[in-house]
């Protein structure tokens, strides 16, 4: 009797397991920043840590969003305060533009499949001196 | 046999229009140094404003974007995509309709003479559809002038970009002269229209009769010698003035 306990106890484990992997999709994994374009020699950058955009200017990045099968998500990307940092998209696919409205500090949002799955936080600066 | 009218075939429609359209073309060749290339790689900006040294040498068909553009003054940018402008323009196979060129403020404003410099330092213009999707952007540099250049209306901007300066005038009684402004900044002319307010001290002996297009008329009255004073890009620059008969 104790063996078909057992028995009966593993296929509950077991259909238990199976019905959570089936429950459980691919989960966000990582965020890649890359290909920042904009003038360098005015200043801005943005990585997953932080984005800095002097105002009156624009900042460009290919952002992509991966699960962890290892595949890219649906990515939307707003912020907090527009008015101070605006967000566009652009032309070339999965590339976002940062434009510097107006001096101050906000938070950038990465949605992906529906979820929040980063803050950015993002100061729009003081535009360089002329030389 | 009398002259008529003979209608033309589509075909021949079609080609006139082309040719038209070709024509109405004034963008300088590809490769000129009149293109800015945009920022994204989707196109590039050419220049564009019709007053004297500050604008011919960078509109039409010139030779160079303009390395400054002075504070308060007018211009406008045109983007071409791959032989493409206009409000709908093609990138990738995508079409995208509505593009127009837009400001970022607070360095560069848009009303109805085009854009306007506003503020020192560097400031993009944005080319976008009529989404909001972000096609392409242009920085340029913006300067506060540190003199103005006070130069004959006649001189042949083909000749270059830097006219003698005029530092005083002497006219004979009856004369009519023309005369136009271009802001400089260390020493280099600044592009874009910077309008210009002219005051005569004695308007008895010289008389500002217009000022138009970037353009001052100024007539000698009678002899006798005195002042005219142009104002523009927060700067004032006189000129003395006599009048002989």
């Amino acid at each position: 009797m104790s063996s078909l306990a057992n028995l009966g106890r593993k296929a509950v484990i077991v259909a238990a397991l199976a019905f959570g992997a089936m429950a459980c999709g691919p989960e966000y994994d990582r965020t890649e920043i890359s290909a920042v374009k904009g003038r360098t020699t005015l200043g801005g950058t943005i990585d997953t840590r932080r984005l800095d955009v002097p105002e009156g200017l624009v900042i460009t990045a290919h952002i992509a969003v991966w699960n962890d099968d290892n595949e890219q998500m649906s990515l939307g990307i707003r912020s907090k305060d527009p008015s101070i940092v605006e967000v566009k998209g652009v032309v070339n696919e999965r590339n976002y533009a940062f434009v510097g409205r107006r001096e101050g500090t906000t938070e950038i949002e990465l949605i992906a499949d529906g979820d929040l799955v980063l803050t950015i936080p993002a100061t729009v600066v003081k535009q360089p001196e002329l030389p | 046999m009398s002259k008529r009218t003979k209608p033309i075939s589509g075909a021949v429609a079609v080609a006139l229009a082309v040719g038209m359209l070709a024509g109405c073309s004034s963008n300088p060749s590809p490769g000129s140094g009149a293109y800015k290339a945009g920022e994204l790689g989707n196109g590039d900006f050419l220049f564009a404003c019709d007053d004297g040294v500050a604008c011919l040498p960078y509109s039409g068909d010139a030779k160079k974007f303009p390395g400054q553009i002075a504070t308060g003054s007018s211009f406008d940018v045109r983007f071409v995509s791959k032989d493409q402008q206009g409000p709908d323009i093609f990138i990738d196979n995508k079409r995208y309709e509505g593009v127009i060129a837009q400001p970022l403020e607070p360095y560069v404003s848009k009303g109805p003479e085009g854009f306007t410099a506003t503020k020192p330092g560097y400031g993009t213009i944005v080319v976008q559809d009529s989404k909001g999707t972000l096609i392409d952007y242009v920085t340029i540099k913006i300067v506060q002038p540190d003199d103005l250049i006070i130069y004959e209306a006649g001189y042949d901007v083909s000749r270059g970009n830097e006219p003698p300066r005029v530092q005083a005038m002497n006219l004979k009684v009856g004369d009519a002269q023309s005369y136009r402004v271009v802001a400089e900044y260390g020493a280099e002319p600044a592009a874009g229209s910077i309008p210009v307010k002219w005051v005569s001290d004695d308007p008895t002996t010289v008389q500002v009769e217009s000022y138009t297009r970037g353009v001052v008329n100024l007539r000698a009255k009678k002899a006798g010698t005195t002042t005219v004073t142009a104002t523009g890009g927060a700067l004032e620059k006189q000129i003395d003035v006599e009048v002989t008969e």
